[in-house]
């Protein structure tokens, strides 16, 4: 309970205090909009899309991560083509894309094919983090997958990734799945995905979604 | 068709062996998805698991764990942990290290609430133990027995914890 005033139709007596999932009393839109802004008015759909990128030759550059609102975010990537075959990947930037991080970058994968191999991937020392190839340019070979993201926004701490992709590589689906991270304590507020290390692709969509209360 | 994600609740403790998240889990969803976006570790060890029981809330300490995880590493070849019958989810779910790197990772858990079929988790982490970067795990709590809620266990100098509905 909180103040005397009028609020949220209880007149003349204690105020329920609000919170997610705990919203008393009877509200007008004002108080609803103010709940809202404080985001304490339960609406359920804690996806939240940021941004999504069309991608046409370039590389797709995310420069606004809302990272100190959320703690995990979730990229997924739609029907990405290479101009070359090649590998996806990201990077990151503490200064809001101005430059991409070239070092301090690990990672560990496992790929497979589904008529050969499997067998891993991974470094220490690549410019990137690597999230899946060899992808090829033969009609239909896109690049489908989604990354989580942990951590962007405290300055104290790495960032983490896990990820989990499909492709075609030639006539053949493959898959590959791992970790990464950027072993420097930073925050990081822009990503670059690209092919390579670290350029521009041919098409495709990549969305950008925080997990709200994460 | 799942449309949406709706969050249940959030928890986190301070120099603590152990995280449960209490009355999560309900019969208004099937599918739950765990967050575990900071993980700082006070030793060198496992995240391992147990399901909170419906009936009285206290940890399944019942021998009725099995899990395996694949363990992808920077610097040497991957291995594989495997566990049948434990009385935990053991070993399988991400190895941690002494430093404060905020290690994270997703869970997706099936019908835990359901008291007629056993409880199933899928998992992707990323953590930091001495080139131990990646695990991609599953386990079944092979009980048809309704849960409420999830125990973590590993000595974390911090942990936080967020649970979601798939609706």
């Amino acid at each position: 309970m909180s103040d005397k005033s009028n609020k949220y139709g209880y007149v003349g007596e204690d105020i329920p205090e609000q919170s997610f999932g705990n919203n008393k009393g009877v509200f007008n839109p004002a108080e609803i909009n103010e709940l809202v802004a404080d985001n304490k008015w339960t609406t359920f759909g804690q996806l939240e899309l940021i941004d999504t990128q069309t991608i046409s030759s370039a590389t797709a550059n995310f420069t606004s991560l809302s990272e100190s609102t959320y703690n995990v975010h979730l990229f997924t990537l739609s029907d990405l083509v290479v101009t070359t075959q090649t590998e996806f990947g990201l990077r990151v930037s503490d200064d809001s894309g101005s430059t991409y991080e070239i070092t301090n970058y690990q990672f560990a994968n496992q790929r497979g094919f589904a008529s050969g191999t499997f067998d891993e991937r991974k470094s220490t020392s690549q410019a990137s983090i690597r999230l899946g190839g060899d992808v090829t340019t033969a009609t239909n070979s896109v690049f489908n997958g989604y990354v989580y993201m942990y951590n962007a926004g405290d300055s104290g701490k790495y960032t983490f990734f896990t990820s989990h992709n499909t492709f075609m590589s030639g006539t053949t689906q493959a898959f590959e799945f791992g970790s990464g991270v950027y072993a420097v304590a930073s925050t990081i507020n822009a990503i670059q995905f690209g092919q390579g290390i670290l350029s521009a692709f041919s098409s495709g969509t990549i969305s950008l979604y925080g997990i709200r209360y994460s | 068709m799942a449309t949406n994600l709706e969050f249940i609740k959030s928890a986190s403790g301070t120099s603590v062996s152990s995280l449960s998240v209490t009355d999560c889990f309900s019969d208004k969803y099937d599918v739950y998805l765990l967050d575990l976006p900071k993980m700082d570790s006070n030793g060198a060890s496992y995240i391992n698991l147990r399901f909170l029981k419906a009936s009285d809330g206290l940890p399944d300490t019942t021998a009725s764990y099995d899990s395996a995880g694949l363990i992808m590493r920077t610097n040497a070849a991957f291995g594989e942990n495997r566990y049948t019958g434990q009385t935990q989810f053991v070993n399988s779910f991400g190895s941690v290290d002494g430093g404060s790197y905020n290690n994270g990772g997703t869970f997706i858990i099936y019908n835990p609430f359901s008291s007629s079929s056993y409880s199933f988790l899928s998992a992707q982490m990323a953590s930091y133990w001495a080139g131990d970067l990646g695990w991609k795990s599953i386990g079944v709590h092979k009980v048809a027995q309704s849960n409420s809620g999830i125990q973590i266990i590993v000595n974390s100098d911090y942990i936080q914890a967020s649970i979601y509905g798939v609706r």
